[in-house]
């Protein structure tokens, strides 16, 4: 796909797709609708409500501020900054697939009734909305990668160390890095989440634990460099896990990570869907790897020249025949 | 921490290893505290067999460099660079004195007479 149909399918597509889930709901039963929908739900039923008139118009709002991030990534001119690439295509994908999905199952589901506070729970509504929410920031993380990103700087050949490696000799690295801060958010996140959940509505432990879990996945890291290439881990699971064989890395090198640089703090970016990805812990010294198919992977490592050198001098110990 | 072992070497792998952390643990990386990485993943890596390096793991448990925490991981002791920089010492006068025709009772003197 070229960039000016990534262009249209970001400006226009996704912000109609998401207007039409919106608003076609809406549309079909205009005519018939109760007084009050159930927006708000407790732990035993709904507990708030708004007016049709109230609903559309803060959706619309909402759904306005997703549409115009994406909208804003299509009709850039020059290669995206990748914090804007981030919060305008994938954000902004998210918040008009999560807003219109709310209110498009809001409607699908409380058309029929007489009084809001017979509204069954939010289950199945939280569930379509985040579905439509991942569709929408999926397609739209797609196209924004179609356009052209600023790349971070390219590192001089001088940061590509390597090492020397016997015939037979096998080396490994192995680092683990902590987020102090991380962690303690993570923790008092998760805690939040689960406080919530006991004494307000059981549900906000949904996106709370899972955010704090997902903090709490990133504050710690362990990263592994062998003759199989880079290995890191994130927390205490054993999933997810990313690996990058050395038969992918063309050069291993030594930057400096400014996390702005490549769209802030955690996992940034994607390899599959961005070309770039990019762990970040904190400022200060990575690792960057330059792979053959022009994908860049960079992580946030105390000494990188280690890791560097070792990739370096397995790259160079491959056949010639992978390439 | 860096590791590396020459499987074409006529030195014994575990020793191999041993030193290597050794090494690693003077240098103070790994730092005292920190856990070791799993010798499984180690293992792998270095194309060695896990009770190999499990078997150098306990050479540094016994020099006091290293504590096995059942559940916890093996962790490199406060002691250790300290403990790992006179056991390197001790290793070099000891394959120096060898070298130079010294008996092992020779050098025990030697070290005696410095005490």
């Amino acid at each position: 796909m070229n960039e000016k149909l990534a262009r249209i399918g970001l400006g226009l597509v996704l912000p109609a797709a998401a207007a039409a889930l919106t608003y076609v709901p809406y549309l079909m039963y205009r005519n018939d609708l109760p007084d009050r929908f159930a927006t708000h739900f407790g732990s035993s039923g709904p507990d708030g409500s708004m007016t049709p008139g109230q609903f559309l118009t803060l959706t619309t709002v909402l759904l306005l501020v997703g549409i115009g991030g994406m909208a804003s990534v299509a009709v850039s001119r020059g290669p995206l900054h990748p914090m804007t690439a981030w919060l305008g295509g994938v954000l902004g994908g998210f918040f008009a697939g999560l807003f219109g999905g709310i209110f498009a199952f809001t409607i699908l589901m409380q058309h029929d009734l007489d009084d809001w506070r017979q509204a069954s729970g939010p289950g199945w509504l939280i569930l379509g909305s985040l579905t439509a929410a991942v569709v929408f920031a999926g397609a739209a993380g797609w196209l924004t990668s179609r356009l052209p990103i600023q790349q971070p700087d390219i590192p001089d050949t001088a940061a590509t160390p390597t090492m020397l490696l016997a015939e037979h000799e096998h080396a490994v690295w192995s680092a683990r890095l902590h987020n102090r801060w991380l962690l303690v958010i993570g923790v008092c996140i998760t805690i939040a989440g689960v406080v919530f959940a006991l004494y307000i509505q059981w549900w906000t432990l949904l996106p709370m634990a899972t955010s704090g879990l997902a903090v709490l996945t990133f504050a710690s890291l362990r990263v592994r460099a062998d003759g199989d290439g880079l290995h890191v881990s994130y927390g205490i699971l054993p999933w997810p896990r990313t690996h990058i064989p050395v038969n992918q890395i063309e050069t291993a090198s030594v930057i400096d990570i400014r996390p702005m640089e490549w769209g802030g703090w955690g996992y940034r970016g994607s390899l599959k869907l961005m070309n770039q990805a990019a762990v970040v812990h904190r400022a200060g010294p990575g690792l960057r790897l330059d792979l053959k198919d022009g994908k860049v992977f960079a992580v946030t490592v105390d000494n990188p020249e280690t890791p560097a050198a070792l990739l370096n001098a397995e790259v160079a110990r491959q056949p010639a025949t992978s390439s | 921490m860096l590791l590396k072992v020459d499987l074409g070497s006529t030195q014994p792998l575990h020793e191999q290893l041993a030193g290597q952390l050794r090494a690693a643990i003077a240098s103070g990386d790994p730092a005292a505290g920190e856990k070791l990485p799993p010798a499984r993943d180690l293992a792998e890596s270095l194309g060695v067999n896990v009770h190999t390096l499990l078997r150098a793991f306990k050479t540094l448990r016994d020099e006091g460099l290293l504590e096995v925490r059942r559940g916890r991981g093996t962790i490199v002791t406060d002691a250790a660079s300290q403990q790992a920089r006179f056991v390197d010492l001790a290793r070099e006068l000891v394959t120096e004195s060898r070298r130079s025709g010294l008996t092992d009772d020779e050098i025990r003197a030697l070290l005696e007479a410095q005490l």
